[in-house]
């Protein structure tokens, strides 16, 4: 009995040392659908692997990464030198990889008559310059702003791609997520807000062009759309063991795969 | 880790070279530019901006830090000159003069992972404007924010809001009769301590940038007591003598709303100050103490904004030994922006000394005075001129005062201000 106890327990030790958990944590607009998406993907392949993934905006996801309490910081947004020098202060080393490109999108009511801004009218529109849609060339109506919170990587991208690092109006509604922002927007007829590629197939808005331009797979890798942007994995060095097999994976022409199924724009 | 091949090598030093007195983020254009001839990929640029900031980041720490941990470092200053035309109607020399009223030159320096140093100077004023050591980091998931120094106690909204965002030029007789020190009427029951604190909730939700609850709590010296040094062989130059040993005690409360087309912000504070009262400021450290509280509100709805405060406190023999006074007050100021140049504002505010007196210069700064009485009213009417939005404004404004209950006088005159914040 005592034998078949000991067997027992090591087998179940043996079991639990097999059973590997990544723990990703970080940005909505990764988190919110591809990387759970591309988790299920490598589980199939991978039945001894399980994840934790928590998806509460980039500084979480860089903070992990710092605190060690994650193997993938999830970003769409690149580390601050603060948090580059609170990671040198740990002995953490932040090393960025790039998983697919996304574009800011900005959008309106599906009702809004405005289907094409500037980007001096974008700056002027969310730094709250501007703050009645008549002045953009709309009928008269007090601009609604939704963003994302201040813990999002989106939230600060769009900060330096559209409002030369201005504070954003102060009136300006702050969400926890890109869902939140696209229900927003789809049910005020004054709202707009931005939100990435991955969240545009929801019905109730639409989106802006940017002086001409709208945020698609060939306006991003040409780099002519204003807001477009990499989205990364952030890990402590190089990554390791189960992380790097997984990131191979997001890479990889599967992987991508995914990603461009999901909105983003792949690497290649 | 990152191993450097030679194109890479030669890529490196070459920017290296370009950027050494500046900041990494500075090579970003260069990168991009790479990128978009093809000479790097998007992800070998990346890894360079990540070298780059680490380099950076050990360049900012050898040439300005004096400590090896310092990981970022902030300048930011403030200049702020005034003239004032007051008079009142009584026999007193009228005030009719240029003067500059701030001259503020701060630092913040990032010491490792959570903390940070606050330095803030007033070159006008001879004193500090803070002087803070701050660990930031969190309670399970609420931000907190811990402080050590001297800075402003969380009571008073006007009176919390930064000097260069008041849009009435000054702050109100209510605000300064309550919280700048004690002349005898003065209650000197808030703004600058030295003590501990702490700041439960996210920052922007204090300073009203987005939704959701803060709250804080601190234990300070009982007054603003400017010696920093030591307390001296006699205690002589003790930070307030025998008078100053019971500490304060400060709490507040409050919540920030963002909605569609404007924001609300409320919010109340209390505090707790053995030993500060008394019918005059010699009477301090003689048994009697005095509270303060505060309830204030703040909304904005697109280009209107009103705001207001009530502000009181109970005084033990604040108004003769035996004989408690509760001075209580309140202002209230609406405003509006018309575009982004222009912001008109009038504010009404109101003191009820209780017994204790008030002077018009206890409430309006710069303005003569000759009578003491109980109630002290005055009305502002201005405009704000903005030259660079949240970078320099003009600031010119009517002001009129009323002393009443017990000797009359009545104040008037103009104040305007010109504002640069670097």
């Amino acid at each position: 009995m005592k034998k078949l106890m000991i067997l027992a327990l090591a087998a179940l030790a043996a079991s639990s040392l097999q059973a590997q958990k990544l723990v990703i944590k970080g940005s909505d607009t990764l988190g919110a659908k591809l990387v759970p998406i591309l988790s299920e993907e490598y589980k199939a392949m991978h039945p001894g692997v399980s994840f934790e993934i928590a998806a509460e905006g980039s500084t979480t996801g860089i903070a992990a990464i710092i605190d060690a309490t994650a193997q993938i910081g999830m970003a769409s947004r690149r580390a601050k030198p603060t948090e580059m020098s609170a990671a040198q202060a740990k002995g953490v080393s932040m090393k960025p990889t790039i998983v697919a490109f996304d574009g800011i999108a900005v959008i309106v009511n599906a009702g809004n008559p405005i289907s094409e801004l500037s980007k001096r009218q974008i700056e002027q529109i969310f730094t709250g310059d501007v703050t009645d849609w008549s002045s953009v060339g709309g009928p008269a109506g007090t601009i609604s702003i939704y963003t994302r919170n201040t813990s999002s990587g989106t939230y600060s991208d769009f900060k330096d791609l559209a409002m030369k690092k201005r504070d954003y109006a102060s009136s300006s509604q702050k969400m926890a997520g890109h869902e939140q922002i696209v229900a927003e927007v789809a049910k005020n007829p004054n709202g707009i807000g931005y939100v990435g590629l991955a969240f545009l197939n929801e019905p109730g808005i639409k989106v802006v062009s940017i002086d001409g331009g709208l945020p698609n797979k060939e306006s991003v890798h040409a780099k002519k759309y204003p807001y477009a942007r990499p989205t990364f994995f952030y890990t402590n060095g190089e990554p390791q063991g189960e992380a790097a097999k997984f990131i191979d994976f997001v890479l990889s022409d599967e992987g991508q795969k995914i990603a461009e199924a999901q909105g983003f724009v792949p690497l290649r | 880790m990152f191993s450097i091949k030679p194109k890479w090598m030669a890529l490196l030093a070459s920017i290296s070279l370009a950027i050494s007195p500046v900041f990494a983020g500075d090579s970003g254009a260069l990168l991009d530019a790479l990128v978009r001839k093809g000479i790097l990929t998007d992800q070998e640029a990346e890894d360079l901006r990540a070298d780059l900031s680490r380099d950076s980041q050990a360049f900012v720490m050898a040439s300005v830090s004096g400590g090896k941990v310092t990981n970022s470092l902030a300048l930011s200053g403030r200049m702020q000159m005034q003239y004032v035309g007051l008079s009142t109607d009584q026999n007193v020399a009228a005030a009719n003069q240029f003067f500059l009223r701030r001259i503020y030159f701060g630092v913040k320096a990032g010491v490792g992972a959570d903390w940070s140093a606050n330095l803030n100077y007033d070159f006008s004023g001879g004193n500090f404007d803070k002087a803070f050591m701050e660990w930031s980091g969190y309670a399970g998931a609420t931000p907190l924010a811990l402080d050590f120094g001297l800075r402003k106690v969380n009571l008073g909204y006007e009176e919390t809001t930064s000097s260069g965002s008041l849009k009435a030029i000054e702050r109100s007789p209510v605000t300064r009769f309550f919280v700048e020190p004690n002349n005898g009427r003065r209650l000197g029951a808030a703004s600058y301590r030295i003590g501990v604190y702490a700041d439960l909730g996210d920052a922007n939700a204090r300073k009203g940038k987005t939704s959701g609850f803060f709250a804080g709590a601190a234990v300070t010296n009982p007054q603003r007591t400017e010696t920093f040094g030591d307390a001296g062989v006699d205690g002589s130059k003790s930070a307030g003598g025998a008078g100053y040993n019971k500490p304060a005690y400060w709490a507040d409360a409050g919540y920030s709303s963002a909605f569609s087309g404007g924001k609300l912000k409320v919010g109340a504070a209390v505090g707790f100050l053995p030993d500060q009262g008394g019918p005059s400021n010699s009477n301090i450290g003689k048994g009697y103490d005095m509270s303060v509280y505060s309830i204030y509100a703040d909304l904005t709805m697109g280009n209107f904004n009103l705001a207001g405060e009530y502000l009181a406190a109970t005084v033990d023999s604040g108004a003769g030994v035996g004989k408690d006074a509760e001075p209580s007050g309140y202002w209230i100021q609406p405003s509006f922006a018309l575009g982004e140049k222009f912001e008109f504002v009038v504010r009404y505010s109101s003191v009820d000394a209780d017994g204790r007196g008030v002077k018009i210069s206890d409430g309006v700064r710069s303005s003569p005075a000759a009578k003491t009485g109980q109630k002290l009213e005055e009305l502002y009417a201005g405009i704000s001129y903005f030259i660079v939005p949240n970078g320099m404004k003009f600031q010119v404004g009517y002001t009129d005062s009323k002393l009443s209950n017990g000797n009359s006088e009545n104040g008037s005159g103009i104040r305007s201000q010109f504002q640069i914040d670097f």
